[in-house]
């Protein structure tokens, strides 16, 4: 199956963004996730995938940006840039504790806490994502929401 | 709401346009180059190429193994199971039973024949390794001879003894309806296909037996077991050769012949127990043995026993046919003057003998 230019733009357009975003939680360093994003895209091409809707692709990007993460991680060791912060989305003042927090938390955690938060991923959904087991999952959120909570002195986390 | 600020702050994190263009072009090139190549088929690949010629090679084991196994067994089968009925007691049998009358005693036999009324059957001589003979397959049997001789009719004076063990393949007696025959020739060889002894009526077909079960890949050990043969080198000269047998089991052969002196028709039986080389380096050895071998003879009644170096026996019985007369030592020994053995060599000498 070939992509027209046009339904690449659609499918950059529309999964761009949540590849972006696990590889940005995940790694924290923005050439790193534009290597990985490049990469996301380039094995679509290569593979040819076929989905079965909407969701089943979405959950093959995210899983294969995990993936990549994973790998990129192991070939380069740990290179966290601490300094690399996230484009600031709004007063700098409102998301320092939360940054710091994330900052603090593994990368694991990290991920589960996108898929779970942002991405609205169940943990079963996640350990498929992941390729952990949802007791896994399960556990590793219940100890990032305990480390966020703490790190933000007070922050009433609805979780 | 932690998620609530969590969403918020995630939501403006977005790829940049340039990397989002990047990407597209990437994208494209990647795609144009995998139009570029070639469809994505089978490909033959080194693996394949191993895994080939590892089963050709196992394929061709398992061919040579089984091929191997089925020769063998087969000729397992010819060598045990169908040995003395097919090929021992077989073509070679029937060929030779088609020399009978200008080889054995049949054709002189009758003309001799003063006695031929009053035998009409010869009896086998498995009945005398059955017999007094202490179960020993030979068929002169030694002292016991007078009861158990191949011509056992002849010399033990009366065929109403030998009718109680007639072999299968004895002569059939004509039936009523059938044209009665000439009655038989107690001197005619008696055919014998059983599964314990091969009959030749020639000592050249038993070479020839030989031979051709070298040239059908019978075995070498079955052949050089017999290279070195103990035959008569000096016999009278009316001595008509009368049979052969050979015990493919237990390697031990006989043979008979008929001769007249003054007047009285004699069956002279000789069976030879002779050790048997079992490979070519044995069969050399005894060669080298027999070079300086010492050949003993004893008589005893009416045999002659020739002990050729420490094992190789071979008994000489002497029967009058047709006489219940008894043949005293001295007639004996002046019978068996005119007689001699000696080995000789299956591939050479023998060979070239005419009886």
């Amino acid at each position: 199956m070939a992509y027209s230019e046009e339904q690449m733009r659609r499918i950059i357009a529309e999964y761009g963004p949540s590849v972006w975003r696990l590889a940005m939680a995940w790694l924290h360093n923005t050439a790193d996730a534009e290597d990985i994003y490049q990469e996301v895209f380039l094995k679509l091409i290569r593979a040819k995938p076929t989905f079965e809707n909407d969701a089943h692709q979405k959950a093959w990007f995210l899983q294969v940006t995990a993936n990549c993460c994973k790998d990129h991680l192991k070939k380069a060791g740990r290179r966290h840039a601490a300094e690399e912060q996230p484009p600031a989305a709004e007063p700098a003042g409102e998301n320092d504790a939360l940054e710091a927090a994330l900052d603090a938390l593994p990368d694991r955690y990290r991920t589960i806490i996108h898929l779970y938060y942002f991405e609205g991923y169940q943990t079963g959904e996640i350990a498929g994502i992941l390729k952990m087991k949802p007791s896994t999952v399960r556990s590793g959120l219940k100890r990032a929401r305990k480390r966020l909570k703490d790190f933000m002195e007070g922050e009433v986390l609805d979780v | 709401m932690f998620e609530d600020r969590y969403r918020k702050y995630h939501q403006k994190i977005r790829p940049s346009d340039a990397l989002n263009r990047e990407t597209l072009a990437l994208m494209q090139e990647a795609q144009d180059h995998r139009a570029s190549e070639p469809e994505r088929g089978f490909r033959w690949r080194p693996a394949y190429t191993v895994a080939l010629a590892g089963a050709a090679a196992a394929l061709l084991a398992l061919s040579l193994t089984a091929g191997f196994w089925f020769s063998r067994g087969a000729q397992y089968i010819e060598e045990s199971g169908d040995l003395d009925t097919v090929v021992s007691g077989g073509s070679a049998d029937r060929e030779n039973a088609a020399d009978v009358p200008e080889t054995s005693g049949g054709a002189t036999g009758a003309e001799d024949g003063a006695t031929s009324e009053e035998q009409p059957e010869a009896a086998p001589p498995e009945e005398e390794g059955n017999g007094e003979s202490g179960g020993e397959e030979a068929p002169s049997g030694g002292s016991d001879s007078d009861e158990t001789a191949p011509s056992g009719g002849d010399s033990g004076g009366s065929a109403e003894s030998d009718p109680e063990t007639p072999t299968d393949s004895e002569p059939e007696k004509p039936s009523a309806g059938e044209e009665p025959e000439e009655p038989a020739d107690p001197r005619d060889p008696v055919i014998i296909n059983d599964d314990e002894t091969r009959t030749y009526t020639t000592i050249r077909a038993f070479l020839d037996d030989l031979k051709n079960k070298k040239t059908e890949g019978y075995g070498t050990h079955y052949y050089t077991a017999r290279e070195l043969i103990i035959v008569p080198s000096l016999l009278p000269d009316n001595a008509r050769f009368r049979h052969f047998y050979l015990y493919p089991q237990t390697g031990r052969y006989a043979y008979s012949y008929l001769f007249t002196a003054e007047g009285v028709d004699y069956l002279l039986d000789i069976k030879v127990d002779a050790s048997s080389a079992s490979t070519l380096k044995e069969l050399n050895q005894q060669k080298e043995a027999i070079q300086e071998e010492k050949v003993l003879t004893k008589f005893s009644g009416n045999q002659m026993m020739v002990l050729f170096g420490t094992s190789d026996l071979v008994t000489v019985s002497l029967t009058a046919v047709g006489s219940d007369q008894e043949l005293t030592r001295e007639q004996v020994s002046a019978l068996l003057e005119q007689f001699a053995l000696e080995r000789c060599s299956l591939t050479n000498t023998i060979v070239d003998l005419t009886y």
